[in-house]
């Protein structure tokens, strides 16, 4: 409450005061209203905007991931079980042991002339660039390197355009391939390489794991002859012996997890990336994938992952920085978890803070003109009226002015009235005045009269102090010449007598021993000399005394008795 | 306060004046723009366009505010049926590219109004630096419509391990291959010794037959329906020295590109465009299993007689799809980039492709190409590009349908006009069969 009485008591002019008031209002509204956007998140920092928005776009791309190659594994698993079976019955049929299959070309071409047709259209029903059967066998075992060669049937798609639905065949016999429309590849080969196939000893050793656990997801590697790349998903091929037939599966090629996998968002360059987890991601060690909106720029080389503000992760690779989310994220039980990540250009978000803050600079500075601006705005508005009408009260004219404000219109009434009764009141006082002033020249007259009657009268009681005076030091003179003529019981008779007095005969005696003469008793007592000579007849006898004057003698030596005297 | 203001005011306008003195540009390295890019350069292998592009994204893209997509890697004779599509914008179609390769006949199907005149975008003496020649084959109604990155012409292509045991055997050489006589004597020789095999798998027969014609010193005339003037007794003739050693299986139409016969050992040669290079593997693998080394040889188009000699020019360009300023100027930044000189060079030198840039061409006479196969196929280019005229393929609407429809027929009906052949029926015969089917095409 301290702020409002400084407002109080300020000497702030009015106007000065008003906008005061209407500030502090205005900033306790942007206040209240600051808090309620902080609580419900709307000044939230660019950074933890961005978070929250990869983070989502985040569980998009590992649903999507995940789901995609659940369903490859379960179709490679579905894939394995068939081939299986078509393979048992063939080899049954002709009466064949899975071994004699090695060097078999007409045996070898039978199997694969009856699994094309089926291969493609698996290839076709599922989300892939690719499929496979690899039979652990080799239509040649006499050349160079046949330990490593593998007959096969491998057909591919491209991975840009899924509406393209030309086959190639990129491994098998070419005429199997052409008797079907499906042309070799540009860079077809006869068959498979187990050392260039990736991943191919651990795949090997799933044969021992349960069916539905038996899939394996290959590193990315680099499709022989071309510079596509590529992640499989494998599952070895068992037979019900437990024989190990081969492996069969399908190819997620680089153009198609981009194609496939690109992302509706409305981050314009976001980059996501499947890759291994380790510290830095590897961005050459796995698949990724740009927007639909057609931005795309393949992550190249390691990115260094560094922690940013806001739960993001600055990732740093050559000439090119992203900031992101990342997680593991486990697709296979027989594969290490994977690193899952959407990033953004670093670039972007710089950007974005910048942005973000300016605009929250912007947002205040024109919260704030805006405060000050109608504060002041309103407080002239509504003060220039009464300012108007203070000055209007102050002029001459105030009886003809006008206001928009009744309250002041009802002052200048109110002030009207008043201005009427002071007049007619300043009349009365000027009458007043007038007669106080003949009173007063009157009375100065009369005063001047009283005080020359004054001073003769104090001339007058001047000399009669002096002759009061003299007759004292006479008395004294008197009283102190006749104490020793004084006889003792005269005088105690005379004070006995004094005690006998009546009120009218002591005031009478008392007036004696002032001096008074028996004119100026009679004024005084009112009474006519008769009476006073009644009175003085009765005191002289009762004081036991013959005349007045031994009266005052006796009377002058009793009051210097009571004053002390010298008695 | 007043003067201050003025100052002020004058230095403000001194830099918007100085401002619209430089460069406008519509590009923003701090919002950069992605461009889709479909393009034909190493579908099915390794493509140097593709590494280009990172290139150019990481150095100038970078800096100007530029991303390039490839969205989609075809091939020449599909594209333009996927930009149809993708023009057409029927559901599942794919979104149409910014930047895609074309040609001529690719601007005539998705509109020349479509599509963005280079000339907006280049000066004249920057166009100056270019193979006149190749500007002319993408300049339509005075508009650049395609702008050349690179172009290919036909030629032969050998297995030279097998030639060299085919050679040895026969004394058929590489010269005997100079002229089409020479060459379907050795086809007909290759065919006993290799006991039934055609010697050559062709990716696109009737050319050569249009370059017989018009070697032989005959017009080629074309119909109104922009197919063949079968009446034309020259065609006829030319049809039929072609048809002759196809019937009897001494040569064949390749079954979508000839590189892949030559690989699965199907065929010793090929036939096809010079970009097909980057298509042959190192290898040769028979269905046995058992592969040599290719050796690839590759030889100039045999020539007909001793007149003037003929070459197909051909090979893609890049055209821009109209949209935004913006994406038009950024377009045109990753077109000259990608022609520069040396660029257009090392490009070109493993593409196959002859280079559109002026001083590209006249280097790559002294460049050190570091695989034989390379430099026999820009040997080969040499020699054709002095002594054979290129001719630009037909660019008649429905042409194309006309020539797939053709294609696929004989591809149809040469396994039993081969057996019917070997079987001793006339080979005369079985030509005009041939030649009633071609005529059948309208």
């Amino acid at each position: 409450m301290g702020i409002f009485s400084a407002f109080r008591y300020s000497e702030w002019s009015l106007k000065r005061k008003l906008f005061g008031y209407m500030f502090l209002l205005a900033t306790l509204l942007l206040l209240a209203l600051v808090t309620g956007l902080f609580l419900f998140g709307r000044f939230d920092s660019a950074g933890k905007n961005t978070y929250e928005a990869l983070d989502i776009q985040l569980e998009v791309f590992e649903k999507d991931v995940s789901t995609h190659f659940d369903m490859l594994a379960a179709a490679g698993i579905h894939l394995s079980e068939s081939t299986t079976e078509f393979l048992e019955e063939y080899l049954a049929e002709h009466g064949l042991s899975f071994d004699q299959l090695n060097d078999a070309e007409a045996e070898i071409a039978g199997i694969q002339e009856e699994l094309i047709e089926n291969l493609r259209q698996k290839m076709l029903q599922e989300n892939c660039s690719g499929i496979f059967v690899m039979l652990d066998v080799t239509v040649n075992s006499s050349v160079a390197n046949a330990e490593c060669s593998r007959a096969g049937l491998y057909l591919q798609q491209t991975g840009y355009q899924n509406s393209d639905e030309s086959i190639l065949l990129y491994r098998g016999l070419s005429d199997t391939g052409k008797r079907h429309g499906v042309m070799p590849h540009r860079k077809w080969r006869l068959e498979f390489r187990t050392d260039l196939f990736p991943n191919y000893s651990e795949i090997r050793t799933l044969g021992s794991a349960r069916p539905e656990d038996a899939y394996y997801l290959t590193d990315c590697f680099t499709l022989p002859g071309t510079s596509e790349r590529a992640m499989l998903m494998v599952v070895p091929i068992i037979g019900t012996d437990g024989t190990f037939y081969g492996v069969c599966g399908y190819e997620v090629s680089e153009s198609y997890f981009m194609t496939y996998h690109a992302q509706p968002t409305k981050i314009r360059h976001l980059t996501c990336l499947l890759t291994r987890e380790e510290a830095s991601l590897d961005a050459a060690a796995g698949l990724s994938c740009g927007v639909s909106s057609g931005y795309y720029r393949a992550p190249a080389g390691i990115l260094r992952a560094a922690d940013a503000d806001d739960g993001l992760t600055c990732f740093t690779g050559d000439g090119i920085s992203y900031v992101g989310v990342s997680r593991s994220l486990a697709l296979t039980p027989n594969n290490a978890p994977y690193a899952i990540a959407v990033m953004m250009l670093k670039s972007d978000y710089d950007r974005e803070v910048t942005k973000t803050a300016l605009q929250n600079i912007v947002l205040w500075s024109l919260l704030l003109f805006f405060a000050v601006s109608c504060c002041i705005f309103f407080s002239r508005r509504y003060l220039s009226p009464i300012l108007k009408g203070l000055e209007q009260i102050k002029s001459d004219k105030r009886a003809q002015a006008q206001s928009p404000i009744p309250e002041i219109n009802d002052l200048f009434v109110f002030l009207a009235e008043q201005d009427r009764k002071h007049e007619a009141s300043l009349d009365a006082l000027t009458q007043e005045k007038h007669t106080v002033q003949s009173e007063n020249i009157r009375l100065q007259f009369k005063f001047e009269q009283a005080q020359v009657a004054y001073q003769k009268a104090q001339a007058e009681y001047d000399k009669a102090q002096e002759d009061l005076s003299a007759a004292k030091q006479e008395l004294d003179r008197l009283s102190y010449s006749r104490k020793t003529e004084i006889d003792p019981d005269d005088y105690q008779a005379f004070l006995d007598g004094v005690q006998m007095l009546t009120k009218a005969e002591r005031e009478i005696f008392e007036w004696y021993l002032e001096g008074k003469t028996a004119n100026e008793i009679l004024e005084l007592a009112g009474i006519k000399q008769g009476t006073l000579k009644f009175h003085n007849h009765n005191i002289l006898g009762k004081l036991g005394v013959s005349s007045r004057k031994q009266m005052l003698r006796y009377a002058a030596l009793m009051k210097q008795q009571e004053q002390g005297g010298l008695l | 306060m007043k003067r201050s203001l003025t100052l002020l005011l004058a230095a403000l306008l001194t830099l918007c004046g100085l401002t619209g003195c430089a460069e406008k540009t519509a590009l923003d390295p701090k919002e950069p723009v992605t461009l889709t890019l479909w393009h034909v350069y190493g579908e099915q292998a390794d493509s140097p366009m593709n590494r280009l592009v990172e290139e150019f994204n990481s150095t100038v893209g970078q800096e100007k505010g530029i991303i390039v997509t490839v969205t989609n890697v075809s091939s020449s004779s599909k594209i333009t049926a996927q930009l149809q599509e993708a023009m057409s914008g029927k559901p599942g179609a794919p979104e149409m590219p910014d930047l895609f390769s074309g040609n001529s006949s690719t601007v005539a199907e998705l509109g020349a109004d479509n599509l963005l005149d280079w000339n907006t975008y280049f000066s004249k003496d920057e166009l100056a630096s270019y193979v006149p020649e190749f500007l002319n084959d993408g300049t339509m109604d005075g508009k650049l419509m395609v702008f050349p990155v690179s172009k290919s012409t036909y030629a032969l292509f050998l297995n030279g391990s097998q030639f060299e045991r085919f050679s040895a055997d026969t004394g058929v050489t590489y010269d005997t291959l100079s002229t089409w006589e020479g060459f379907f004597d050795a086809a007909a020789r290759y065919y006993d010794w290799s006991d039934g095999k055609p010697f050559c798998a062709f990716d696109y027969l009737i050319r050569h037959i249009e370059f017989d014609v018009m070697a032989s010193g005959d017009d080629l005339e074309y119909t109104e329906n922009g197919w063949y003037n079968t009446e034309s007794p020259a065609i006829q003739r030319s049809w039929t020295k072609f048809a002759q050693p196809l019937v009897q299986g001494h040569i064949a139409i390749s079954d979508q590109y000839s590189n892949t016969q030559v690989m699965t050992g199907e065929t010793l040669s090929g036939i096809g465009s010079t970009a097909a290079i980057i298509y042959y593997n190192d290898t040769v693998t028979y269905p046995d299993n058992t592969s040599e080394p290719m050796n690839l040889k590759v030889l100039p188009l045999p020539r007909t007689g001793e007149g003037e000699q003929f070459m197909p020019m051909t090979g893609v360009g890049l055209c821009a799809y109209q949209t935004t300023e913006q994406k038009g100027e950024a377009a045109a930044v990753f077109v000259r980039w990608l022609t520069e000189g040396e660029r257009n060079l090392a490009f070109v030198a493993e593409t196959g492709y002859m280079p559109v840039n002026n001083d590209a061409f006249a280097a790559i006479e002294n460049y050190d190409f570091p695989d034989a196969g390379y430099a026999s196929l820009f040997d080969a280019i040499k020699t054709m590009r002095e002594g054979y005229t290129p001719v630009v393929r037909p660019t008649f609407s429905g042409y194309y349908d006309k020539i797939d429809a053709l294609y696929g027929g004989l591809r149809q009906m040469m396994p039993a006009l081969r057996e019917r052949s070997a079987n001793g029926e006339s080979v005369d015969a079985l030509a005009k069969e041939t030649w009633d089917f071609f005529c059948s095409i309208q």
